[in-house]
């Protein structure tokens, strides 16, 4: 349709989701008319059986923002998508991937685990790339190292982004083993006792048995932290934290 | 070129060289402007801005959920959701006196502004629902603010969980809807009668009778606000039995004309009432009498009756009087215009004289028939 410019995915999701296919008109897409066309039957729709059905307020104000708010969301995360990150060659590399929690109370620990069709040291190159790297993830937005160089003890800004909410969090790497991986913390800034403290531990490993001898590298990223909120209950915080790095998984299968 | 420390704020002191920040220990390089920040960070919104949203929409929802319900619309509605909404912004918001007191105001603003724009109320009644709100919210405010600063004061071992329960105050209307229908109140019949003494024989009178929705001269501003636009009338009025609907830009209500008696009394009875918004009263009957005064002069008396379905009385009976007695004043001015002809415009519209009663009748359940209207 047109170039979308620099329009943040975040930008396109609260567009679409105020006016259906408002995001995809800002993403550049084709697909708004689409969405503009059924949010109008949508609104028709509603309309008609409310001028047949004058007396049955009940469940029709119910329906009524059940339907306007299921097509504002997936319009809102289809706007998302359409600005996501892709891959660079065009296709992914992801061969197989699994997203699995381990979470037990308030100890949220999630396993996201691809195997990729590249080769370890090639895999590496992108992974110690950390201001890349750590971008395609649900909720960072920029992320800063506080030296020239990743290792041991440098110190991270973690810019976040959620929902069209910047904030940031503070991180620093804990652990760096050159060539197979690292961990770092992921902070809130009034301290690691609340705002879910966490930290992302990231390892490679090759893997034996790639189809017709191709490389083949497992590349796992283990998410491990509290649930520290005292307004949402341990359940919903698992719920939430697992559906995250859902997301998490499928955008790094999307840009890898 | 002074630098802050992302992190705390703090200013850091210019060293050519990669260094951390003396107060809370994030490293920083002068030589690299995307480490340091340019100006002090505010994140005071923290404070406040979540614990609003959060209060401002547990208000409109917990309204939309007790209308929802249904039954009356009493003290859950009109002090429950309040105070719940402002004990969650009290105990979730950290800041000033004045700063809770701006917040306050801010919060029912824009609780009214959402029932408002998802028409679950009127503009009138908005602006009358943020005058009542106003005490419940505060005092539900002054109880959050307490409530909070014992839970953190305290050493109670389960406060920690209890912080969390706390969230159940949003539930309180519901649960207080609930109870409420559970025990029907006696209904309250008003009857509001307004009458108008004009220079014109009875018959003149009767034959410029005429509903709110006849009437040409434009309805002041009270009714602009509180009742919809009427669009017109259709049916023959002077036909005892004939059905005549009245049409508004949100609906219609059907009247049956009861009885005709020219030129001394016109009744009607309200069959139905169909409109899109919510609906504050059960019209049940109303009528016109015309009584000779003298040798030229008439006096018109216009009778409403309805079933009141706002509590409490004292907040709403009032504003409910102002409102139809301006209606009648309205549609009398109506007939006077039309009865006293082209010299009507001359001369000053005479005073309204309001009168006003109530019935008490039981509950539905235990409901006698209606020609034992006890309690006069």
């Amino acid at each position: 349709m047109f170039v979308s410019g620099s329009t943040n995915k975040w930008s396109a999701f609260l567009l679409s989701a105020c006016v259906p296919g408002a995001g995809q008109l800002a993403a550049g897409s084709w697909t708004c008319l689409a969405w503009f066309l059924a949010a109008g039957l949508l609104a028709a729709g509603l309309l008609t059986i409310e001028r047949f059905n004058a007396n049955s307020a009940v469940w029709v104000l119910p329906l009524k923002a059940g339907c306007g708010i299921g097509l504002c969301l997936l319009s809102a995360e289809h706007a998302k998508r359409l600005l996501e990150t892709r891959p660079q060659a065009g296709r992914s590399t992801v061969v197989a991937g699994a997203c699995r929690s381990h979470s037990r109370g308030r100890a949220m620990h999630v396993e996201i685990s691809l195997d990729m069709a590249r080769g370890c040291e090639e895999l590496w190159r992108l992974v110690s790339d950390l201001p890349r790297f750590l971008v395609i993830d649900p909720f960072h937005d920029r992320v800063t190292l506080m030296r020239d160089r990743p290792g041991l003890g440098v110190d991270l800004l973690l810019s976040h982004n959620a929902f069209g909410l910047r904030f940031l969090r503070f991180g620093r790497i804990v652990a760096w083993h050159e060539g197979s991986g690292y961990t770092f913390t992921d902070f809130s800034s009034r301290g690691t006792a609340s705002g879910f403290p966490h930290v992302f531990i990231v390892h490679m490993q090759p893997v034996i048995g790639g189809q017709g001898g191709a490389p083949l590298t497992r590349l796992s990223i283990h998410i491990r932290g509290r649930w520290t909120s005292p307004l949402a209950p341990a359940w919903l915080g698992r719920l939430w934290v697992w559906l995250v790095c859902r997301e998490h998984a499928r955008l790094l299968r999307k840009a890898l | 070129m002074r630098m802050y420390c992302f992190r705390c704020g703090g200013e850091l002191p210019v060293q050519g060289r990669p260094a951390v920040c003396p107060q809370c220990g994030l490293q920083y390089d002068p030589g690299r402007p995307e480490t340091v920040a340019t100006h002090r960070t505010s994140s005071r919104w923290k404070f406040w801005l979540p614990g609003f949203l959060a209060s401002v929409l547990v208000g409109t929802l917990t309204y939309a959920g007790c209308l929802q319900i249904g039954g009356e619309m009493g003290w859950s509605l009109f002090f429950a959701v309040p105070v719940s909404f402002g004990a969650l912004l009290g105990y979730a918001c950290r800041l000033q006196t004045w700063g809770y007191v701006v917040l306050g105001i801010l919060a029912i603003t824009s609780v009214i502004f959402l029932l408002i724009t998802f028409s679950l109320a009127g503009m009138f009644c908005g602006f009358t629902l943020g005058i009542i709100f106003l005490i419940p919210t505060f005092a539900g405010l002054v109880c959050g603010v307490i409530l909070r600063v014992v839970l953190i004061a305290g050493r109670w071992d389960h406060a920690w969980y209890f912080r969390w329960f706390v969230w159940l105050l949003a539930a309180l209307p519901l649960a207080g809807q609930l109870i409420e229908n559970r025990f029907p109140h006696r209904r309250e019949i008003a009857v509001i009668q307004t009458g108008l003494t004009i220079d014109a024989t009875p018959q003149e009178a009767w034959n410029a009778i005429m509903f709110y929705e006849d009437v040409q001269h434009p309805p002041p501003w009270l009714l602009h606000l509180a009742l919809p636009k009427p669009i017109r009338s259709q049916g023959d009025k002077q036909k005892p039995g004939e059905v005549v609907t009245c049409f508004y830009d949100c609906g219609e209500i059907k009247k049956r004309i009861s009885q005709v008696e020219p030129p001394r009394r016109l009744a009607f009875d309200v069959v139905s009432v169909r409109m899109r918004s919510e609906n504050y009263a059960n019209l049940k009957d109303g009528g016109f009498e015309i009584s000779p005064v003298g040798d030229k002069q008439s006096r018109i008396t216009l009778t409403t009756r309805f079933e009141r379905k706002l509590r409490p009385a004292f907040i709403w009976e009032p504003i409910e009087r102002r409102v139809i007695h301006t209606l009648h004043g309205h549609v009398l001015e109506g007939m006077r215009r039309k009865a006293e002809g082209p010299q009507a415009d001359d001369k000053p519209p005479p005073p309204y004289e309001p009168r006003d009663s109530k019935l008490y009748l039981p509950p539905l359940a235990t409901a006698m028939p209606a020609n034992i209207e006890a309690g006069r």
